[in-house]
């Protein structure tokens, strides 16, 4: 058995849907006083328990609403759960939200050197891996232009280009291997499977089963913030497939 | 606990670098003299408060710009320090929303950004001081201590209004009115010594700035400095950063759900 | 017909596969009690009908057991929770198995729970700022008490700053010794400025003017004992002001002349406090003759107070300036006059009638420095 790479134990969380949100100081003191300070609440995930180890590739699978991107948050350290613990046993490298981080004013250039700092990169790992980036994103003659001035298209190869270079523990990733034209989007499938080879650990959401299929070896299924299934992603693949239908 | 927070530190310090370079590097970018800005903006409001505080009032003298600039560097520097820290969090919204980053380095990083243009900025103050022949003498040196307890109080006003900054966004306009009263109660463009003797010399001393700003003073102009403002000043400063840091801590996971 | 059980047999089996998966006991009972039914429809096949009743029963265990589960899962919840959100986890759990057992009531004491604790917080804070408020105002109404006036004051006292601390003593009105001290302050202060007079006059040298008592004066003479001075700035003095040497008009000389009598009594009590007057040495005067007219001069006296004689006036002339007119000491051509200066001639040894009225004095005293 390998060594833990991520331990999700008995996590939940919950949100305050206020009505409206209390901003100003006034409504905030209005509403104390006549105590009208109400909050819709809901479980957004209950009782969320799994393991991961090292190597192991993960798919999440689920509907709409059914809480993946908050789970995601919660493994990323964005959100904090209301109620147990995340264990995280080496560098996680999201590869969502690309370019979180991007100033617009900036140049490409320049964001290298902040994301990758957001990233827990120091600037010398960078300085030696900044002809590889821009290479990648095939983006070097825009790269001293400010980045309000990029397609989104480009800010999202730019930022693939950075995150990859990361060599992560764990990698957590979406959909984000459909962004660029057919030729980009083969060198990313082909950067990312050089990493699978590698041995990392892989958080994968996903709507397409296919996908999962190709690519775990575990899955699992959220529902209302709920796991429904866990374990082979073949037999869960049926369970999914008959949700579904 | 402590172990965790230094390691995290240790590893997010490319982040502050950055970010502090950010600060520093798109404040004037659009601009055209651009950093030379921070030379600049220093002196022209230094001879606009001579014209109107020195010679219009009748401060007549010769060392009055010196004056002035010292109260006015260090009070811009704890405005735009505590104004920036506040917004911090708001600001950097969008990526507190997708990536885990310690939220402290925002309000710090823009503390600190702001403290390194008020270092250049003392060129300026330098160059005045010597055209004005005021030489500097051994207690240049007693400087030091004002220079490092205005980054202390910046910083824990800074965090306890980027707090609750939060949660209230009002802060920001009451933040910018008690500012103005702040200006008012540091002599910045007049001198304390009526009011000190007056009744109302309370309104002096038991502002931290104000103590911080005299301190400064007395090192420029070869005066020993007043130990028990100094002493103030930095009591005041620790106890604020221990607030500011504590109550930041406490509310920093509510933060995401606020912006 | 075989055929058709033996699908249906394959299919029980192919769903209790996915069984390995499955998480929440519902979803599993579920498919235990889909895959009974697809082994009773299996017919004769095998151990299908054993099978079909092992299934069905066992997909009630599995409720069951997943209920208990739940239950006992969220009893830990409740009985280890901390924050408010776990209890309000463990509510949720109850409610979850709504109906089974006491998971209502459990769910419901929670609640309950919280909202105790939300109370006691509430109650808490209001007390803490009750606490707040007396402590602040308790603070306001013990710091007007003149005992802290009182102490003010004699922080004050001991600053040397006399005025500021009369000022607080006389506000307290009688509380304690406060009206002593007042009166206490206003004699330090004649102290402290007879000092400071002093003081200056050491550190000064001829022609530099100082202010001792009531008047203005310039130093004509100094050395580390004593001073001697002549008034300046005469004409802002009314007492000092068209003066007369001697009432009557009648041969009389500087020891008997009234000018004398008043310097050295009314104008001295008048124009200096007692500290000032110790001071204030008695000086031995010589009384000279008329140079130019040899008119007799009288005896010599002791004094405090004096004016200038003529020698006096051309020994000292550089010290002070010549405006103005005013007396000296010295006779005239005849008995009955006095010599004057003038600021155009200097002095005016013919002199004018005792008693004229016209002219300013320049009072002289003689200061001890050594005390």
């Amino acid at each position: 058995m390998g060594k833990t790479a991520l331990k999700v134990d008995d996590v939940s969380i919950r949100f305050n849907l206020s009505r409206e949100k209390n901003d100003s100081l006034k409504e905030y003191v209005i509403k104390f006083l006549k105590r009208e300070i109400q909050y819709d609440e809901f479980w957004a995930l209950r009782n969320i328990s799994f393991e991961l180890k090292k190597g192991e590739r993960l798919g999440i699978l689920g509907l709409n609403g059914a809480g993946k991107s908050t789970l995601l948050k919660i493994i990323a350290g964005v959100y904090k759960p209301s109620s147990g613990t995340v264990e995280r046993h080496g560098k996680i490298a999201p590869l969502l939200e690309l370019g979180a981080g991007f100033d617009p004013q900036y140049t490409g250039s320049e964001n290298i050197f902040l994301y990758g700092s957001v990233l827990g990169l120091s600037r010398q790992f960078l300085e030696s891996k900044y002809d590889e980036i821009v290479e990648f994103s095939e983006l070097q003659k825009f790269i001293d232009v400010p980045l309000k001035n990029y397609s989104s298209g480009m800010k999202a190869r730019l930022g693939f280009s950075i995150a990859t270079v990361v060599e992560p523990d764990i990698l957590i990733l979406d959909e984000v291997l459909s962004v660029g034209d057919a030729k980009f989007r083969k060198k990313s499938e082909r950067r990312v499977m050089e990493m699978f080879d590698k041995g990392v650990t892989v958080l994968f959401v996903s709507h397409s089963l296919d996908q999962v299929e190709m690519l775990c070896d575990k899955a699992m299924i959220l529902d209302h913030g709920q796991m429904i299934a866990y374990g082979d992603t073949d037999k869960v693949a049926r369970v999914y497939e008959k949700k579904t239908l | 606990m402590v172990r965790r927070a230094i390691a995290g530190f240790k590893k997010y310090r490319y982040l502050l670098m950055e970010l502090v370079k950010k600060g520093i590097t798109l404040k004037y970018r659009r601009s055209y003299l651009g950093l030379i800005w921070t030379l600049i903006e220093p002196l022209l409001t230094m001879v606009v408060l001579t014209v109107v505080f020195g010679t219009l009032l009748g401060n007549k003298e010769t060392t009055f710009p010196v004056y002035i600039l010292c109260g006015r560097l260090l009070y811009s520097m704890f405005s735009s320090a505590t104004t920036g820290a506040m917004k911090a969090i708001r600001a950097n919204g969008a990526m507190i929303k997708k990536v885990y980053v310690p939220k402290y380095l925002y309000p710090l990083s823009s503390v600190l950004f702001n403290y390194v243009i008020f270092l250049l900025s003392l060129i300026v103050l330098f160059v005045v001081a010597l055209a004005l022949k005021i030489r500097p003498t051994i207690y240049l040196l007693q400087g030091i201590v004002p220079m490092i307890t205005i980054l202390l109080l910046s910083l824990g006003v800074g965090m306890i209004l980027g707090t609750f900054s939060v949660f209230f966004r009002d802060l920001e306009y009451l933040w910018n009115v008690a500012l103005m009263l702040i200006m008012y109660m540091c002599a910045i463009f007049y001198y304390p010594e009526r009011l000190l003797t007056s009744g109302y010399s309370y309104v002096l001393k038991y502002n931290p700035l104000y103590c911080i700003i005299a301190n400064f003073r007395s090192a420029v102009f070869g005066e020993p400095m007043n130990i028990e403002y100094a002493i103030y000043a930095f009591v005041f400063s620790l106890v604020s950063i221990v607030i500011g840091f504590g109550v930041f801590y406490k509310e920093q996971d509510k933060f995401v759900l606020h912006i | 017909m075989g055929a058709e059980c033996e699908n249906h047999y394959k299919k029980a089996q192919e769903l209790l596969e996915t069984v390995q998966v499955l998480i929440q006991p519902k979803d599993i009972s579920e498919v235990y009690e889909e895959a009974a039914k697809e082994m009773e429809a299996a017919g004769d096949y095998q151990d299908a009908q054993k099978l079909s009743r092992e299934y069905a029963s066992k997909a009630v265990q599995i409720l069951e057991e997943g209920n208990e589960r739940l239950y006992q899962s969220a009893c830990e919840k409740m009985d280890h929770a901390v924050k408010e959100a776990e209890r309000k986890l463990a509510a949720d759990m109850f409610q979850r198995i709504s109906g089974y057992k006491d998971a209502d009531e459990l769910a419901m004491k929670c609640l309950e729970k919280n909202s105790t604790i939300k109370k006691k917080n509430t109650l808490f804070i209001w007390i803490a700022s009750a606490v707040v408020a007396i402590v602040v105002i308790a603070a306001i109404c013990l710091s007007n008490q003149p005992i802290w006036k009182y102490r003010e004051a004699e922080g004050l006292f001991s600053e040397e700053k006399y005025d500021e601390a009369k000022n607080v003593y006389e506000a307290l009105s009688g509380y304690r010794d406060s009206l002593e001290k007042a009166q206490l302050c206003t004699e330090m202060k004649k102290e402290k400025n007879r000092r400071r007079a002093v003081e200056i006059m050491r550190k000064a040298k001829n022609g530099d003017e100082v202010e001792f008592g009531k008047y203005r004066w310039v130093i004509l003479d100094k050395d580390e004992n004593s001073a001697t001075l002549l008034a300046v700035q005469v004409e802002k003095y009314d007492e000092l002001k068209a003066v007369q040497y001697h009432e009557k008009n009648e041969p009389v000389t500087w020891e008997e002349s009234s000018l004398r009598e008043w310097l050295n009594s009314d104008f001295l009590e008048n124009g200096f406090n007692e500290l000032e007057r110790e001071q204030i040495l008695l000086t031995d005067v010589e009384n000279e003759d008329n140079e130019v007219y040899h008119t007799d001069g009288g005896n010599d006296t002791q004094d405090y107070v004096y004016l200038l004689s003529m020698s006096e006036a051309v020994e000292y002339q550089e010290m002070f300036k010549f405006n103005l007119n005013w007396l000296l000491r010295t006779p005239g051509n005849a008995p009955d006059t006095v010599v004057y200066m003038t600021n155009e001639h200097g002095i005016m040894e013919y002199g004018c009638p005792v008693d004229w009225n016209t002219f300013f004095i320049r009072p002289v005293i003689n200061v001890d420095l050594q005390s």
